[in-house]
């Protein structure tokens, strides 16, 4: 399996957002997507997923259009405050697939049962992301698109996180995903720098300063 | 479907708070409204003439002449003549309850009749004018012409007898203006209907159907925590699973509008139980006033799309509803104000709204009154969808 991203164009108004992304991920790969602040991370990955359109260019996913092969994790918390764990779930899972995932699926492997029927705004910042994971994974997807998933969570929970990323990969899934965290860098295969709206592969060894000015 | 479930859970959750609110609101308007409406119909009575009437008023001929003057008040509603003993005139007079009042000599009739200049006494303490002054004049107008013509009828009536050797004497007088009483009393050729300024109704009821589309108006406040927010991504998930912005932004109206049908529901139930009014009218009143709460329900949620925070909401939300009641004459009758704001005003949707329920109270709810504000509605939620729209794929 093969995602080819291939000249995603962006504008917003005047603004050239994106001016031809090209961006390659293969079978159990994760790709890291860098880049300042503003300089459309968040877009090309809206675009991926099919939230916002695309001025050109094309994705692909093993030669076709990745219609339901998605599961995005946009910034911030996705999930409605007023209901708990078990009702945000039930937005994208039916009882079955709920109850399975619960049982041996993604909820259990984040530890979902243990706050199933806390109502959102009751839980920590860790159990929400949590939550949000399973709720944009509800359809088994082949393709994980993950904006800043990891942003502003403890060391325990990224672990956790971290720890179901690497099943993916296990199982063949492509995760493409956008950070500025050290910890997720270390954790991808390949990392593409973002900027003038053109994404350039970078051999990223671990030096931050080298990478920073490269950015 | 699923995110339509969710939306109506999260609003049955919320509810309770809402409602306490919306009902404080309901309470706080109707206060003001008893109020306002109790001082503007006495502000209607003082603005009644009263005049007294001193004197023998027994005679057919002064009496007829009474009711004359009360038959000329086409309104019924200006001008009180009230027969009283002088004392008693002097004293209303003073303590400001009577405007004047005519002191009727003795005999006065007899001497006009054989040709004695005599004068009614008009007697009242504003002497600076303004409407009094006004009715002061129309007044003796009339008793003067009610005089001479009226004599002019019976001397007519007398050379007639005399012409046609017909006994003529007091009693034939008597019944000749009898009869020019029934002449005046007839009922007239042409009815008048005068539309006032109210749509057809009467003032009270209008400001009343006008303060209650204020209130629902103000329905909206509480759930601004519940509808506005600066995050996104619950939006992008949505969109990203096959939910589109308009499928949300139909399913977030559709728990609205049924969380708004509630708080209705509830406070008219509540003004039935308690016997403000009868609960099968208020329950009635309730189900004819869907197609208003409707358009109302739809301009609130408009109201939640363009904020992007609680505090910017609630400000939309509380001044949107006050500016747009008065400018749609919810709170003033819209006939009183200028043509170009009457044509704006009448536009808006609040107006639609107002006059939907206003043929919802008088009965005749049509299918203009029903579709209008549903059509009115669907423009205000789309424009919702193309905001939300702008905003789920603003790159901020």
């Amino acid at each position: 399996m093969l995602l080819q991203i291939d000249g995603i164009c962006k504008k917003y108004g005047r603004k050239n957002v994106l001016n031809g992304v090209h961006v390659s991920a293969a079978e159990g790969e994760c790709v890291g997507v860098i880049g300042k602040n503003g300089c459309g991370k968040s877009t090309l990955l809206s675009i991926i997923a099919g939230v916002c359109a695309r001025d050109g260019g094309s994705v692909l996913l093993d030669g076709k259009e990745p219609k339901n092969s998605i599961g995005y994790v946009p910034q911030g918390i996705p999930l409605i405050p007023e209901l708990s764990a078990w009702d945000n779930l039930r937005m994208w899972y039916s009882r079955d697939e709920l109850l399975r995932s619960l049982e041996c699926g993604v909820c259990q492997k984040l530890g979902i049962n243990d706050f199933i029927k806390l109502p959102v705004y009751k839980m920590s910042g860790g159990m929400k992301k949590r939550l949000s994971i399973c709720c944009s994974m509800a359809n088994d997807p082949q393709l994980m698109l993950m904006d800043e998933a990891t942003a502003a969570l403890d060391i325990p929970c990224k672990r956790v996180i971290f720890d179901y990323l690497t099943e993916c990969k296990k199982q063949g899934k492509i995760i493409l995903l956008t950070t500025h965290s050290v910890e997720e860098l270390d954790f991808c295969d390949r990392i593409y720098v973002l900027k003038d709206g053109i994404a350039r592969e970078y051999p990223y060894n671990g030096d931050i300063s080298e990478l920073a000015e490269h950015l | 479907m699923k995110y339509l479930i969710a939306q109506i859970k999260r609003v049955v959750r919320y509810l309770p708070f809402a409602l306490l609110i919306s009902v404080l609101f309901t309470v706080v308007l109707g206060l003001f409204a008893v109020r306002f409406v109790g001082a503007s119909v006495d502000a209607d009575d003082k603005q009644m003439v009263r005049i007294g009437i001193v004197g023998d008023t027994s005679t057919t001929f002064l009496g007829f002449g009474i009711e004359l003057i009360r038959e000329a008040d086409s309104s019924n509603m200006m001008l009180r003549l009230e027969e009283m003993s002088e004392s008693e005139a002097i004293s209303l007079l003073d303590s400001g309850k009577i405007t004047a009042y005519i002191k009727v000599p003795d005999g006065f009739i007899e001497g006009v009749s054989h040709g004695d200049v005599m004068q009614l006494e008009y007697v009242t303490t504003d002497v600076s004018g303004g409407i009094t002054s006004v009715f002061k004049e129309e007044i003796l107008s009339a008793v003067s012409n009610m005089l001479v013509h009226s004599q002019k009828g019976i001397y007519a009536m007398q050379q007639l007898a005399r012409a046609n050797s017909v006994a003529y004497g007091k009693n034939t007088d008597e019944l000749v203006l009898r009869y020019f009483n029934l002449i005046l009393k007839r009922p007239s050729v042409l009815s008048l209907d005068v539309r006032g300024v109210s749509d057809g109704v009467d003032f009270v009821t209008y400001l009343m159907c006008g303060l209650f589309v204020l209130c629902v108006s103000l329905f909206g406040i509480p759930y601004c925590n519940l509808y506005v927010s600066g995050d996104k991504s619950i939006r992008r998930l949505a969109a990203s699973r096959g939910v589109s912005v308009c499928k949300q932004t139909v399913a977030e109206f559709a728990s609205y509008l049924c969380a708004m049908i509630f708080t209705l529901f509830a406070i008219m139930l509540i003004i039935g139980t308690i016997g403000i009014c009868d609960l099968r009218y208020a329950m009635a009143l309730f189900a004819s006033c869907i197609p208003a709460l409707f358009v109302v329900a739809a301009l609130q949620f408009f109201g939640f799309s363009v904020s992007d925070n609680l505090a910017n909401a609630v400000i939309i939300q509380f001044f949107g509803a006050i500016v747009l009641s008065y400018v749609c004459g919810c709170i003033y009758p819209i006939a009183f104000f200028p043509k170009a704001v009457q044509t704006v005003g009448g536009v808006l949707p609040l107006s639609i709204a107002r006059e939907s329920v206003i043929s919802a109270v008088c009965g005749d709810l049509g299918a203009l009154e029903i579709s209008a504000p549903i059509v009115y509605s669907a423009i205000l939620v789309s424009a919702a969808v193309a905001v939300n729209y702008r905003k789920t794929l603003s790159d901020k």
